[in-house]
């Protein structure tokens, strides 16, 4: 029985990486694909959930963290979000994901 | 994550740090609570180095909690006391592995496991690399005559020896003890099964006198050994004695007592009602009783009674009290006796002195007395 549980574990396994190999795509490749001046999109991506949660890659780094504010340096600016209850879900070496209720995103 | 640690730190400029450990590490649900103080979650892998890391940034560590199955294995295999009995375990294991440290005797029924086994352990090395059991098998054939089919076999720890025993007759398995009497009395019956009686019919004999010695003679004069087995019956008898006087002072009770309670606690006494009776010649009985259950405070009742005790003269003659007496002394000669079924004959007899009496009552008790 457990052998066969680990079995089909592994084949499950391996068609979702094929699937991930062959198929696999960048949502912001994908909205990038009929914008004209693509160069200049190269900077940062920032994608906001119903104003629950910031996604935001190509972050150049964290500059305030506080419940209300949180602000982090892109290439060529900075992002301001305002909001209650904020905190990072996730920081890596260019990927930031803030949770909490957003009231304010904005770019200087 | 197998693992995962949360760091609560102290201290201040907290975005500068972040963005640094975030160039090597994930890090995850970080929560500014105050000013100074940030809670952040990381791989357990990596907390070490990150926990180094703040250390050198100079940050206050407030709290570290480990968390997930990588951390709950390395909080047991950290621990130098649980490696070092796994070792010692593991080394234990390797150094009594090569030992026999169990024998096991298998078809043995006259013979003894312990002569076979000690026999084995004086002749043979407990390493199992040294000892091969067919020469156990021989050693054993040839030791002891009464085996006729010997197999060993290194099961494990454990050398398990089979053996199949020759028919030997039982003659040879005996004690050959001879058979003692265990009474005071006449031998009025002898049944010899086996063995050379001792004492004939009609003999007086003492306990722990030989009855049967365990050999015979045969045609040639030979003493021959044999278990001596035989049925001997014997008259035992039980005698008992008591002295009437016709005058005697006997201490009776008067009817008079008094009752003292005392209420005492580990023996000493806390409350009492009274004082001993002015009483000159008195006997006393004393009961206890426990006023509480709980051993805490174990409260006991003392109650003494005194009975009051006066010394009468009684002129009685033994004609009057003949039958009391003789059924006294037949009571008495009874608590000796085994059985009421044995009993072949009593009697008694009476001896005259001056103002006394005396009761010698017997009782002849038939016993059978055999090598068990």
């Amino acid at each position: 029985m457990l052998f066969y549980f680990i079995y089909y574990k592994i084949l499950l396994f391996l068609i979702v990486y094929t699937y991930i190999i062959f198929e696999m795509f960048n949502f912001f490749d994908e909205v990038k694909n009929n914008v004209k001046e693509l160069n200049k999109l190269e900077n940062f991506n920032i994608i906001n959930l119903s104003n629950k949660v910031i996604y935001a890659e190509g972050h150049k780094g964290l500059v305030t963290l506080s419940k209300e504010l949180v602000s982090f340096k892109v290439k060529g600016g900075r992002i301001v979000i305002e909001g209650n209850n904020l905190f990072l879900i996730e920081l890596t070496e260019n990927t930031i994901k803030i949770s909490g209720n957003i009231k304010k995103v904005e770019s200087f | 994550m197998f693992g995962k640690t949360i760091f609560k730190i102290k201290g201040l400029n907290i975005e500068k740090n972040l963005n640094i450990l975030s160039k090597d590490y994930a890090i995850y649900d970080i929560e500014r609570k105050e000013k100074n103080i940030t809670t952040f979650t990381v791989d357990f892998r990596y907390h070490k180095k990150i926990k180094k890391a703040l250390l050198k940034f100079g940050y206050e560590i407030v709290e570290e909690k480990n968390q997930g199955f990588l951390a709950y294995f390395s909080k047991i295999f950290g621990n130098f006391g649980v490696i070092f009995a796994f070792l010692l375990a593991i080394v234990l294991y390797f150094v009594q592995s090569p030992y026999i440290w169990q024998y096991e005797i298998l078809g043995e029924e006259n013979l003894s496991k312990t002569e076979i086994v000690d026999f084995v352990k004086e002749n043979f090395s407990s390493n199992k690399n040294n000892i091969d059991p067919s020469d156990i098998e021989n050693a054993l054939y040839s030791n002891f005559e009464e085996i006729s089919f010997v197999s060993c076999i290194i099961k494990g720890q454990t050398l398990i020896i089979n053996i199949k025993e020759k028919l030997m007759p039982e003659e040879i398995y005996g004690d050959f003890k001879p058979i003692y009497s265990l009474y005071d009395g006449k031998v009025t019956e002898i049944n010899i099964i086996s063995g050379t009686a001792e004492v004939s019919v009609g003999d007086y004999v003492q306990k722990g006198d030989i009855l049967v010695r365990p050999y015979y003679l045969d045609s040639s004069g030979n003493m021959q050994q044999v278990e001596a087995d035989a049925e001997i019956k014997l008259e035992v008898y039980h005698t008992a004695e008591i002295t009437h006087f016709d005058t005697r002072i006997e201490v009776q009770r008067t009817g008079n007592y008094e009752i003292l309670d005392e209420v005492q606690l580990f023996g000493l006494t806390i409350y009492s009602n009274g004082e001993n009776p002015n009483y000159s010649n008195f006997e006393s009985v004393v009961e206890y009783e426990n006023l509480t259950d709980n051993n805490i405070l174990p409260f006991k009742l003392k109650r003494t009674t005194f009975y009051e005790l006066q010394e009468v003269t009684i002129n009685e003659t033994f004609e009057e009290v003949s039958e009391k007496i003789i059924a006294q002394a037949r009571e008495k000669t009874l608590e000796n006796c085994g059985s009421y079924d044995t009993i072949v004959d009593e009697f008694y007899t009476l001896k005259h002195f001056t103002e006394a009496t005396t009761v010698s009552y017997v009782i002849v008790e038939e016993r059978i007395q055999t090598n068990n």
